[in-house]
């Protein structure tokens, strides 16, 4: 055996390519280190450190809490705060009224009536949506009514609860002790609002690649006042879907900032994905004020930049000037609409 | 149509500095580099577990010490990488005392040694190379990684290790001498 031979073997392994590392493990850590919270330690290093005998008593240990109701080591989600009628549909079929500080077992599904909205690990679920608690993620899987209009969120957050199943369907006497009109009225403004002012302009999205192969995002600001600005989420999902709520249609959160000059960021989709892209910006209770553009990266294209769907609401900005710098692909077909502020949606 | 100007350069640099006081600007170069440090890790451990690991405590260690990091001639990248083989090593010797003592707790208890190997491989992997090259001592392994598992040129490569070019040159020749032994030992108790 040369050396040669032994840096061609070297080279060989450097030069392949393993799978890319999970997206959930990327934006997990991703948001541990910008929270500056410490990592948390890897129960499955712990597990394997044990011994066989530690391994199965621990096992043991674990189902049996599990089994006697502890969430221990089971994923959960939190609930921050409800507004109107939220009710919690829990693993085992029953259920309970949804009420701020209560923790929501995996498996469970949140349900929101009338005009309520439930905010959940982040994840405003809105009038009439329903969503479900998977693998620790709050997944929306409701439609929210287009012309609903929401009350906006007066409840403060009672003291945190655990979920007690009750045999009995919620009644208002179960409910939360929320202020908020559980009213589906159409036409009845808020008493405070938390919508910007119509003078906000569009944002506009664009992406391109790098030379390494990831994504460079950039996006013109939200303009409304700082206020009302929470922060911004990008979000992407695979063509011809065109992201709009996390959960649906592959769509997912793929980074936050919450600076609000912040105006740019850079993701690595998996190599045999065909991005689109959005931003949106929320306010501070994460509601979504406004969402950009879309932009997608055609094989072989610079940019190309389309304005987001046609939303529930006539667009209420003033200016309407999109940009495209190269030809929409095949597959998007709506003219260029600016966006609008819109009822709450399940974006977090 | 008016063209959607770029508001913010990426810029490396600034970004490092902004990062060193705001962890938030630490997101961006992040998002630049996690994927090449897990492809790094995995190449070099074979396991996607193992290669999460050390992906994330080579950036929390970055961020930690980000304060103290000083630019030369590198950059951010390979002093990245300096991290991540350090990290690396650490997983390495942790991994060789594991190994240890499960040999040793086999001989009380008398289950079947269920010595896990790398949880999943990807194709072209070369496991009897990766063993060789962490029998190494860990400036080789260091060395080998950089200048070949992270792609790094020789410049950068050196400057990761805080030496010259021309002595990264001659560690990088011993250590793919010192590997080829290895090579060569394997192959014959084989």
């Amino acid at each position: 055996m040369l050396d040669h031979d032994v840096e061609q073997r070297l080279a060989a392994l450097g030069g392949r390519r393993p799978p890319a590392p999970r997206g959930r493990f990327v934006d997990e850590l991703g948001e541990r280190l910008v929270s500056g919270s410490p990592v948390p330690s890897r129960r499955r290093r712990v597990s394997r450190l044990l011994s066989p005998v530690l391994s199965a008593a621990a096992g043991v240990l674990i189902t049996v809490l599990v089994m006697s109701g502890q969430d221990d080591g089971a994923q959960t989600v939190q609930m921050f705060q409800t507004a109107g009628s939220v009710e919690v549909v829990l693993p085992d079929g029953s259920v309970v009224p949804g009420v701020a500080g209560m923790t929501v077992p995996d498996g469970s599904l949140i349900r929101v009536r009338g005009a309520g909205h439930a905010v959940v690990d982040g994840v405003i679920v809105g009038p009439g949506e329903e969503a479900e608690v998977v693998g620790g993620d709050v997944q929306p899987t409701g439609v929210p009514e287009p012309t609903t209009t929401v009350a906006p969120p007066t409840t403060a957050a009672a003291p945190p609860t655990t979920a007690t199943p009750v045999s009995t369907p919620p009644s208002a006497a179960a409910r939360p002790t929320t202020t908020a009109a559980p009213t589906t009225s159409t036409t009845t403004p808020p008493s405070t609002t938390t919508t910007p002012p119509r003078e906000v302009q569009p944002m506009r999205l664009q992406a391109r690649y790098n030379d390494r192969g990831q994504v460079v995002l950039r996006w013109s600001g939200y303009t409304g006042p700082p206020a009302a600005f929470g922060s911004y989420v990008v979000l992407r999902a695979p063509a011809p879907n065109r992201p709009d709520r996390p959960g649906e249609n592959g769509t997912r959160i793929v980074g936050r900032a919450t600076d609000q000059q912040r105006l740019f960021g850079v993701d690595s989709p998996p190599p045999d994905m065909r991005p689109v892209y959005r931003v949106v910006a929320l306010d501070p209770s994460n509601r979504r004020v406004i969402a950009s553009t879309f932009a997608v990266q055609p094989d072989g294209a610079q940019t190309s930049t389309q304005s987001g769907p046609t939303e529930s609401q006539p667009a209420t900005t003033s200016a309407r000037t999109q940009t495209f710098s190269s030809p929409a692909p095949s597959g998007y077909s709506q003219p260029p609409t600016p966006t609008a502020p819109r009822s709450p949606s399940a974006v977090r | 149509m008016d063209r959607l100007t770029d508001p913010v350069p990426f810029d490396e640099r600034e970004l490092v500095e902004r990062a060193r006081t705001d962890p938030r600007a630490f997101e961006p170069l992040y998002r630049e580099y996690v994927a090449r440090i897990h492809a790094f890790a995995w190449r070099r451990t074979g396991s996607r577990q193992a290669a999460e690991d050390v992906t994330s405590a080579t950036f929390e260690r970055a961020l930690r010490g980000l304060p103290g990091f000083t630019w030369q001639g590198g950059g951010f990248g390979p002093w990245l990488y300096r991290i991540a083989t350090n990290v690396l090593n650490d997983h390495h010797r942790a991994e060789a005392k594991r190994q240890s003592r499960r040999g040793q707790l086999a001989l009380v208890v008398s289950a079947p040694a269920d010595l896990p190997g790398p949880e999943s491989t990807f194709e072209g992997d070369d496991p009897v190379l990766r063993r060789a090259l962490g029998r190494l001592n860990s400036r080789y392994q260091q060395a080998l990684s950089l200048r070949f598992l992270a792609g790094l040129e020789l410049s950068e490569a050196a400057a990761a290790m805080g030496c010259s070019k021309e002595t990264m040159a001659v560690v990088v020749s011993r250590a793919v001498q010192a590997l080829r032994r290895e090579l060569e030992k394997e192959a014959v108790n084989a």
